[in-house]
């Protein structure tokens, strides 16, 4: 049996835990691939037209993988932190029903509902034993298979934490899956690629925190490439994955309560924890088109980044896919941050919404 | 204390009378026009949804007109309507005005914070707990009055004999209700507003049809955001029913395990709490179905995150059920030929469908 895993919202936070599991019970895992121009098309097709782009991208994923696979698994995320109002945006909840109705012919819908708030442990093994009934294993070997898949899921935030870029890291998994070798050995010889090399050196010119969901930042296609194109501009970037979770729920005190969706408050505290410790020249948000919680903490990021005094640019991406554009506004982007930062004892170009 | 709030629908007679009789002054947010919108939109995130928009630009004409604190509603989400107060505050500030916005968030999740809040209005007023809750009780009564007539509205206006006349009654009945003090007068102008609006003269004829009015609960409630639909359609000769109303009518009206009703009948077509009144609006429509209504329209605004999961299983409803859906999203645009349009084209599609229509435009 194959299961397929669409390769874009949580895919860029939990794929290792998935393919693990999925493998050590014996199932053969696909993945719908990088986004490619037919699968958003598909994804077009099939949604509603105000639905936001990322979700227009997850139909085009799992239309693709509807082709090919047995079941598909999207798991229905409610709530996986300890915040009893910190769960998933409302698309995220009711996308097993949206797809349902959207999709004809799909194939078995694995979707269990993750809701972690009160029993972490426990609501893991059951999601894991609700995951098993419906593929037809039981006993200990489910059990099994989330242990192992959790080891597997920790040594990926440690690659992750250590600076490699989401998709690197579960490159790095993936090896491990085809070549069997060891998680660890790899992870040092994976930390001096040259990608991972550029950003670890101190000599740029210009560091920007570039804030927004895993699934805007790491999926190059629907982004034009804009963490490679940054770093061909020789600028270094910081991601939210960047800043550890500690650091991060520090940052909860910038508002008097949290924001209600889980990648959201992310991408705030990530932004506000890079302003406050003056880490970077300027800040870059990305947002979606149509994304609903993105209006609510684009504002708040900019008022945060007016407060500071930091430049901030607010970059929505949508279906388009032309690249002039976005250039443009990433050349002059940092050729003013050059420009402010060459002049620093003097220079006349004012922050964002300042005038001099 | 010169307090203002969000102004929704009738609603604001209500909130009005509390305030002034705690004795602070209530700054009743002017009725919402083009420019309260163009002041929402100019300052508003973009893609923030039309209430928040709208709810900015009546803020700011609150402001004008010497409002210094605002009074909200919270939430615990997941619908972004839950955290307006907050990034209504922030960007009312950014644009230099010293406001406060004081957020309600429900009693039961936070009493301490909502009795702490209220207290301090209580105090500014000089008034006592009983006297407090008793003109919270008063004003809830209002809201159930004011809600009283415009269910009955709903029912006179496609059978009036002249255009405009049930609008003008109710117009009546809600100013003699903004005059009422005590709840002996609340009562008194609910009976004479009822009575104004029963008194309007009607054609000896039947609904043209039934339709029931689903959606978000703003663009539900406040004609302007909704382009009065209501009137629209009543106009066109049918009889209208609102899923949501202020003074939870359907919920007091309906079985007792309300909550989970919803959530059984909806449970086929969306199985999860997402926030709003997304799950609601489901079981609601999915409801009017098993009543024998005609169809129902669903609005809600752009990029309205819960309503756009709604709108994405609706097809799915109107499959499996045979049952049509007419979705409207509102956005900036205020003008009604469009829907007006497209109201009538559904309109004659039902009838056409009930064979109370033929070609050529005759209804029969």
């Amino acid at each position: 049996m194959r299961v397929g895993i669409p390769q874009t919202l949580t895919y860029f936070e939990f794929y290792p835990l998935y393919c693990t599991f999925f493998r050590e019970l014996g199932f053969e895992v696909v993945t719908s691939g990088e986004t490619t121009k037919p699968v958003m098309d598909q994804g077009i097709l099939y949604t509603v037209t105000d639905s936001c782009i990322p979700i227009k991208l997850m139909h085009g994923h799992v239309a693709e993988l509807a082709k090919t696979c047995d079941a598909i698994f999207v798991p229905r995320f409610v709530r996986i932190t300890g915040e009893e109002f910190e769960t998933f945006c409302p698309k995220f909840l009711g996308l097993p029903d949206m797809l349902n109705a959207s999709i004809p012919k799909l194939p078995l819908l694995i979707s269990p509902k993750v809701d972690l708030y009160r029993w972490p442990r426990l609501g893991l093994l059951k999601l894991a034993q609700a995951v098993g009934d419906q593929l037809g294993k039981k006993g200990l070997g489910v059990y099994r298979a989330l242990v192992k898949a959790l080891r597997v899921q920790t040594e990926f935030r440690r690659l992750v934490s250590q600076g490699l870029l989401p998709p690197e890291a579960i490159a790095v998994v993936n090896k491990y899956w085809q070549e069997g070798d060891s998680l660890v050995s790899p992870v040092e010889a994976e930390m001096v690629r040259p990608e991972a090399k550029i950003r670890g050196v101190e000599a740029h010119p210009i560091t920007l925190g570039v804030v927004g969901f895993p699934y805007t930042l790491y999926d190059n296609f629907i982004n034009s490439s804009l963490l490679n194109k940054l770093c061909s501009l020789g600028v270094k970037t910081y991601t939210p994955e960047m800043v550890s979770p500690a650091k991060l729920a520090e940052q909860a005190k910038g508002l008097p309560k949290p924001m209600f969706w889980y990648f959201s408050n992310r991408v705030y505290r990530a932004a506000r924890y890079l302003l406050v410790n003056k880490k970077i020249d300027g800040l870059i948000h990305v947002t979606a088109f149509g994304c609903g919680p993105d209006a609510m903490a684009d504002k708040l990021i900019e008022l945060e980044a007016k407060q500071h005094g930091f430049p901030f640019m607010s970059l929505c991406i949508d279906e388009h896919t032309g690249e002039a554009g976005l250039n443009t506004r990433l050349e002059a982007f940092v050729d003013m941050l050059q420009l402010r930062k060459g002049e620093q004892s003097e220079h006349n170009l004012s922050a964002h919404g300042q005038f001099v | 204390m010169n307090i203002t709030f969000p102004r929704m629908g009738n609603s604001y007679n209500a909130f009005a009378h509390f305030i002034n009789r705690l004795g602070h002054k209530a700054v009743v947010p002017p009725p919402l026009s083009d420019r309260t919108l163009s002041l929402g939109v100019k300052h508003a995130p973009e893609f923030a949804c039309i209430p928040f928009k709208i709810i900015l630009g009546s803020y700011l004409e609150a402001i004008e007109q010497g409002a210094d604190i605002i009074i909200t509603s919270g939430g615990s989400g997941p619908c972004r309507a839950g955290f307006y107060g907050i990034l209504h505050e922030r960007i009312l500030r950014s644009l230099g005005y010293d406001i406060e916005v004081v957020v309600f968030d429900s009693i039961y999740q936070r009493p301490k914070d909502f009795f702490a809040k209220a207290n301090r209005f209580r105090r500014a007023a000089g008034v006592s707990w009983p006297r407090f809750f008793y003109l919270i009780w008063e004003a809830w009564e209002m809201v159930k009055a004011l809600d009283e007539l415009e269910r009955l509205s709903l029912d006179v206006r496609p059978r009036e004999k002249s255009v405009g006349a049930t609008t003008r009654a109710l117009d009546q009945a809600y100013e003699i209700m903004a005059q009422a003090e005590t709840n002996v007068d609340i009562q008194a102008a609910r009976d004479k507003g009822l009575a104004l609006l029963r008194g309007v003269p009607l054609q000896n004829k039947e609904y043209l049809l039934k339709i029931g009015i689903v959606g978000e609960i703003y663009v539900l409630i406040e004609p302007f955001a909704n382009l009065n639909i209501q009137e629209m359609l009543g106009n066109l000769g049918v009889f209208c029913d609102r899923a949501i109303y202020l003074s939870g009518w359907t919920k007091e009206n309906t079985v007792a395990d309300h909550d989970a009703a919803l959530r059984r009948t909806a449970s086929p077509y969306v199985n999860q709490m997402i926030g709003g009144h997304g799950l609601e609006n489901v079981a609601y429509a999915i409801r009017y179905q098993q009543q024998g209504f005609d169809g129902v329209v669903h609005l809600a605004p752009f990029a309205c995150i819960p309503e756009i999961v709604v709108k994405s299983v609706f097809p799915r409803v109107t499959h499996e059920l045979d049952f049509p859906v007419l979705d409207v999203f509102l956005d900036e645009l205020t003008g009604k030929a469009g829907l007006q349009t497209r109201l009538e084209a559904f309109v004659d599609m039902l009838a056409f469908k009930r064979g109370k229509y033929q070609l050529g435009g005759v209804y029969t």
